[in-house]
């Protein structure tokens, strides 16, 4: 879980401060095209010469800004909705947990595809369409976790005495409810941040994805794949960023998912 | 019995009914005019003028009301027709099944190799827990869900065919040239199955009638070989069985980096060149897919198990 932390902490602070880690990652040099990597290039350099490492820190920021809001976006929809299904019951719940289903039952790097094939049409391809495509299929697996916690919380006693004392809906949600859903979503959220990272950087390896120059890692990994047999450092270095952050939130989620104690098939 | 299969065919067919109308709905997800969408593409970016744009409107039949739009679009579907490619002007059903082959052939050779080495990997990691095997297993799953798979399969090629031209990077038929894709494939195959061996393995060999075994003074292997692993099997066999819906999803990336000439790389195609009926079609046929293969593991499932007729 430390191990895990740790990396979070490297890309979190390399994200950040990448103006005073690296160099310009858009500066363009002709004459210093596919170096290999050295002192003056840590990572050597790219088809166009730009200093790789720069492009790879700066990839983290781009990564972590979009992998962030993705999960806050639906972590916070996909909770409401759920809690709100589940709470209510009856024909909500009819209806909310069929759209669950639904949702559940795409696949979902073939929607977020589709979506931002579609949108990116008339809007060009921006980070908004991004996040909104990729949330689009997101939240769902918050809605699920949520919701059946949910329904579990509120057969017990403490909620019916709750109710029986005439406290309102919203004070329930809020002092019996969240608390008690507060732990799986957190981990949840962690363990989900790796995959979306995942999502976005396939999206960028495929060209529909954040568009060059703008450095993410797998749009870098997409023009390094034309690279392998000159230079494959294009290749290797972003995506040992994208394996090693991936792996640094799984292991602090499972990590937390141990502390916290949270039910091993409520998320797997 | 009959109860439960009914309830369950009914609510696939409302999951079936929800899917299928996001997908039609995905060509009215773009903002504006859909008629003057699909002339844009047609037409490589010619604006087209109001009276072009009121006859394609009538003909497709895209001036009528929406529901009844996504009525008519059903009804063509349920008889197998999903319109034509624009791309190539033939039937999308035509298109797809030229190149179901080539995705079945990875999918199953893969899907196989890494169901085998998941089911003796799990069932190792159990038995030895916290011991060496235990730990491979561990990081091995680990290590395959924080990998992506086109910078793995990326990886293959660059060692195996670049370096060491062993086996090429992409082509279609031979031997050599279906094993960095299934290999890519099973690596990441193997990380959630072989996760879930070991957690059911675990889970069943603390039960009481396991702990009743052993004080009996049963070997270990008969206890595991007999007692547990035929209880492990079913929820097993179910789990792989449903991730047989997600064959999609490690396809794409897989099917792209290997130029694979598979469904999902005509897919990806079909976005680029915003080719909408074809779109369409794959969002509903893989989800289909997946619908039908968890139903068929439910009813069967209660087939064998009567306690899960009850519970739900």
């Amino acid at each position: 879980m430390n191990k895990g932390l740790f990396i979070i902490g490297v890309v979190v602070f390399a994200g950040v401060f990448a103006e005073f880690i690296a160099k310009d990652p858009y500066r363009v040099d002709m004459s210093n095209r596919l170096l290999s990597p050295s002192l003056e290039h840590f990572f050597g350099t790219d088809q166009l010469g730009r200093d790789l490492f720069s492009r790879v820190v700066y990839g983290a920021r781009t990564s972590l800004f979009l992998a962030v809001s993705i999960t806050i976006i639906s972590m916070i929809f996909g909770s409401l909705f759920g809690a709100v299904s589940g709470y209510f019951g009856g024909i909500i719940d009819d209806v909310f947990g069929r759209i669950i289903d639904i949702f559940l039952s795409i696949p979902d790097l073939v929607l977020n595809i589709a979506l931002v094939g579609i949108l990116s049409l008339s809007y060009g391809t921006s980070p908004l369409i991004i996040i909104f495509s990729i949330a689009f299929t997101n939240w769902v697996s918050y809605a699920r976790i949520v919701r059946g916690s949910v329904l579990s919380i509120k057969e017990h006693e403490f909620v019916l005495a709750a109710k029986a004392i005439g406290a309102s809906n919203l004070y329930i949600l809020r002092k019996h409810i969240i608390p008690n859903i507060i732990g799986p979503v957190i981990v949840l959220a962690t363990l989900n941040v790796g995959n979306v990272i995942i999502a976005i950087s396939s999206l960028g390896f495929l060209g529909l994805g954040i568009q060059p120059p703008t450095p993410e890692w797998g749009e870098i990994l997409n023009s390094g794949k034309n690279y392998l047999e000159t230079a494959p450092w294009i290749m290797l270095f972003p995506g040992f960023a994208i394996a090693v952050t991936v792996l640094g939130f799984n292991i602090f989620g499972e990590g937390l998912r141990d502390v916290l104690d949270v039910k091993k098939e409520i998320i797997e | 019995m009959l109860e439960y299969i009914a309830k369950r065919i009914v609510q696939a067919v409302i999951i079936l009914l929800g899917v299928s109308f996001l997908s039609f709905s995905l060509l009215y997800i773009f903002p504006g005019d859909p008629a003057e969408l699909i002339f844009l593409v047609n037409s490589g970016g010619v604006p087209p003028t109001p009276q072009e744009l009121e006859e394609l409107r009538a003909e497709l039949g895209l001036n009528k009301p929406l529901l009844i739009q996504y009525g008519n679009w059903l009804s063509k579907i349920l008889k197998g027709d999903f319109g034509n490619s624009w791309n190539t002007g033939r039937p999308v059903i035509y298109e797809i099944s030229q190149r179901f082959r080539a995705s079945a052939e990875l999918f199953l050779l893969s899907f196989t190799i890494s169901a085998i080495i998941s089911f003796i990997l799990g069932i190792l990691a159990a038995m030895n827990k916290d011991k060496v095997i235990d730990h491979i297993c561990r990081t091995i799953s680990l290590l395959g869900i924080s990998i992506p798979n086109f910078f793995f399969s990326l990886m293959l090629i660059w060692i195996f065919s670049v370096e060491l031209h062993l086996f090429p990077s992409f082509g279609y038929g031979k031997l050599e040239n279906y094993i960095l894709p299934v290999t890519a494939w099973v690596f990441s195959g193997i990380s959630i199955k072989s996760r879930f061996v070991r957690a059911t393995m675990l889970e069943i060999l603390n039960q009481e009638y396991i702990i009743a075994a052993k004080a009996k003074g049963l070997p270990e292997r008969v206890i595991v070989l007999k007692h547990a692993l035929r209880n492990a099997l079913i929820p097993i066999l179910t789990y792989f069985s449903t991730s047989i819906g997600h064959l999609v999803l490690g396809s794409i990336m897989i099917e792209v980096v290997f130029a694979w000439p598979g469904v999902a790389r005509f897919f990806i195609f079909s976005v680029f060149t915003r080719d909408f009926p074809v779109v369409q079609a794959f969002v509903l046929l893989s989800s289909v897919a997946f619908i039908s293969v968890n139903l068929i593991v439910d009813l069967s499932y209660a087939l064998i198990d009567p306690r899960v007729r009850y519970e739900r």
